[in-house]
């Protein structure tokens, strides 16, 4: 593996060889199910993370990572969350590891980062369904910037719950036209959400407030038709 | 189209002429042609469509759609400037042709969401890169458009179920590419699996090409008439390379599909085609397999997928997809039916036996649904559920150890690093 590695650090580029990386990727595979090595494996990809590499080798990096990746690897990954250049290949491994530390290294980094990579972070809360970020999320949803509050708004739909619910609701007077279909369509998520979960009374308050006459008549029939599949689906 | 103002366009037009020739009299508002009356498709039953890619398949598809009755192209899009200018000039010249004047009315944007708020397109046909299909159907279905979306359905699993809730959600017509439904030599060979003509099916060998070989691909300058940035969307940066979208003087279906970052290989490519009537003939368009094993080089030499009914399912050599029974087989490709007993290629299907929905053109049976507000031959889920299967053999290969699948809750069972690959982070800041 030391040879390997070496590739990563020193030489691999896009158009190089992919020999190196084949051939790790292989010892990764052969090693499922063996904690000790791969936890040697991690810290040696990390070790990788952490050089002169070129952007190519931290990018298939993370790329394992995020098959292999646990908890060790967390603040690693979290110390490029806020560079705009390597913020997406560090969400690329943190959305695929389970567990609370990756979701508190992303909320962390949420207040310190800035244009595409603060809006990136809001999509991997939202795609982890992290509960724990709704309040966060919901101050961006009233941002200025269109993009980040539609990501805002879609982040805060697929968390769900009750407290994603009243966000959604409480901004849903003061967002701009350009928010308003990433809102309905977050709302409705929400609602599906909560149907899913088993808390219907709180979906039907959803579609109901959605079949309301100044709503486009798209998201009202889909919320008529949410409604129906709550009651269906008891 | 169920537009945002709650009429839709046909409707509208449909009223506009009936107001114009029945009540008020004042039959030049609306042309004839727009009525219909000179043979063509009145106005309010012709359905607008929108082209978001228009490179070789693309083109294929724009082509197919401006010689299809009742349909008419409005605008085109692409990140291509050359590819978008062949489109805009292909759809033009199409029309000045058949009214017999200039026409330069085809609408050409870069920017795929420029194209999806136009209230008056009421469909969509998506033929970008498979890593583009997810953002681009999802968008199109918020925005109350019917969709034809070419195969691979998607580039995750993950992504295929989003794209089958957003179209569920809107109530949206949608057919998935994967034309070979449309072809009787495929239906009729799943006809004859589904009435027991070959007795009990057993083992079904679907001959495809492998998952994505990554090969090495160096940079190379970005081509004046190309975004490259929004070329790869939602994937991860890398720098460009001709080899992933060449320049337009090359007729050639591109490589990008095999790197994973942009498509499945032959796995998702051809596999969305063969795998997809194996799963017709099964009659599993809901469900999927149960476990999935790679080639160990000891019992499973192929990649090999078991059913619960107990049909295993291998890649291997096969004109096509051959389905092997307790009494016979049957063999289907392309123009290209082989059975044994050799007369079962002659069976006409009886009344009162299971007959497979009859589509004989993937494009018209599409615009049929949009006018009857009814699914068509190869609705969403299942395209949903034909690429979860070539999905599942790619991440075998990946694993390299046997995986077993749930699917109803289309999750692996005790893998927790396979369900990792169920989905994948999107490049800031799309998300779908």
């Amino acid at each position: 593996m030391e040879q390997q590695i070496e590739a990563l650090k020193t030489t691999y580029d896009w158009g190089q060889s992919r020999v190196p990386l084949t051939e790790l990727s292989d010892h990764i595979r052969a090693s499922f199910g063996n904690e000790t090595e791969l936890k040697n494996i991690r810290t040696a990809l990390l070790s990788v993370l952490d050089s002169d590499a070129k952007y190519a080798a931290k990018q298939y990096v993370c790329r394992e990572l995020s098959i292999i990746g646990n908890d060790d690897c967390v603040p690693a990954l979290a110390k490029l969350l806020t560079d705009e250049k390597l913020s997406d290949m560090a969400r690329y491994a943190l959305e695929r590891i389970p567990g609370p530390a990756v979701d508190k290294a992303l909320l962390a980094a949420l207040p310190r980062a800035e244009g595409k990579a603060k809006i990136g972070i809001v999509n991997t809360l939202g795609n982890r369904a992290c509960r724990d970020a709704v309040s966060e999320t919901a101050k961006l949803a009233r941002s200025s910037d269109e993009a980040l509050a539609c990501a805002a708004v879609s982040a805060l739909g697929k968390m769900g719950g009750a407290e994603a619910a009243n966000a959604l609701a409480q901004v849903a007077d003061g967002v701009s036209e350009k928010v308003k279909p990433a809102l309905y369509d977050a709302r409705l998520t929400c609602a599906d959400r909560m149907v899913a979960e088993g808390d219907r009374a709180g979906a039907r308050k959803i579609y109901q407030s959605l079949t309301a006459t100044g709503v486009p008549q798209l998201v009202r029939t889909a919320a008529l038709r949410g409604m129906r599949d709550a009651v269906s689906s008891r | 189209m169920a537009s945002t103002s709650g009429v839709t366009r046909r409707q509208f037009l449909a009223k506009a002429a009936g107001t114009a020739v029945g009540v008020v009299g004042i039959p030049h508002l609306v042309s004839s042609s727009a009525l219909g009356q000179d043979g063509n498709t009145a106005a309010s039953e012709r359905i607008t469509l929108g082209f978001i890619g228009c490179g070789k398949q693309g083109t294929y598809l724009l082509q197919s759609f401006l010689n299809a009755r009742g349909a008419q192209v409005l605008a085109v899009c692409d990140v291509d400037k050359l590819k978008l200018e062949r489109a805009k000039r292909i759809s033009d010249e199409h029309y000045a042709r058949r009214s017999g004047a200039s026409y330069q009315g085809c609408g050409a944007a870069g920017e795929f969401r420029e194209l999806l708020a136009r209230a008056d397109i009421d469909a969509v046909v998506i033929a970008t890169p498979d890593h583009w299909h997810a953002i681009g159907v999802i968008e199109a279905a918020r925005v109350g458009k019917d969709i034809y979306c070419e195969k691979p359905l998607s580039q995750t699993i993950a992504e295929a179920r989003a794209m089958v809730n957003a179209v569920r959600r809107y109530n949206r017509v949608f057919q998935t590419g994967s034309m070979q439904r449309s072809d009787w030599h495929f239906r009729l060979g799943c006809e004859l699996v589904r009435n027991g003509y070959i007795g009990d099916l057993q083992h079904i060998t679907v001959g495809v090409g492998g998952p994505p070989a990554d090969q090495p691909l160096p940079a190379e300058t970005v081509p004046d008439y190309l975004d490259w940035d929004r070329w790869l969307g939602p994937a991860l940066w890398r720098t460009y390379n001709s080899d992933l979208s060449p320049h337009i003087s090359q007729d050639v279906f591109p490589n990008w599909r095999y790197h994973s970052e942009f498509g499945g290989g032959a796995m998702t490519d051809w596999g969305a085609h063969h795998f997809d009537i194996a799963q017709w003939a099964m009659g599993m368009d809901e469900s999927g397999p149960v476990e999935i094993i790679p080639p160990d080089g000891k019992d499973y030499r192929v990649l090999t997928y078991k059913y619960a009914s107990g049909v295993t399912m291998v890649r291997d050599n096969a004109n096509g997809v051959l389905f092997s029974g307790t009494k016979g087989i049957v063999e289907t490709n392309r123009g290209h039916l082989r059975t044994s007993p050799e007369e079962l290629k002659d069976v006409q299907i009886k009344p009162d036996e299971i007959h497979l929905y009859e589509s004989n053109n993937h494009y018209v049976d599409w615009l049929d649904a949009i006018r009857k507000r009814a699914k068509p031959v190869c609705d969403i889920e299942t395209g949903c559920r034909s690429v979860t299967v070539c999905h599942l053999g790619n991440i075998a290969y990946k694993l390299q150890r046997p995986l077993r699948w749930d699917p109803e809750k289309e999750v692996f069972v005790g893998d927790d690093e396979a369900n990792r690959l169920l989905s994948r982070s999107y490049r800031s800041p799309w998300q779908a």
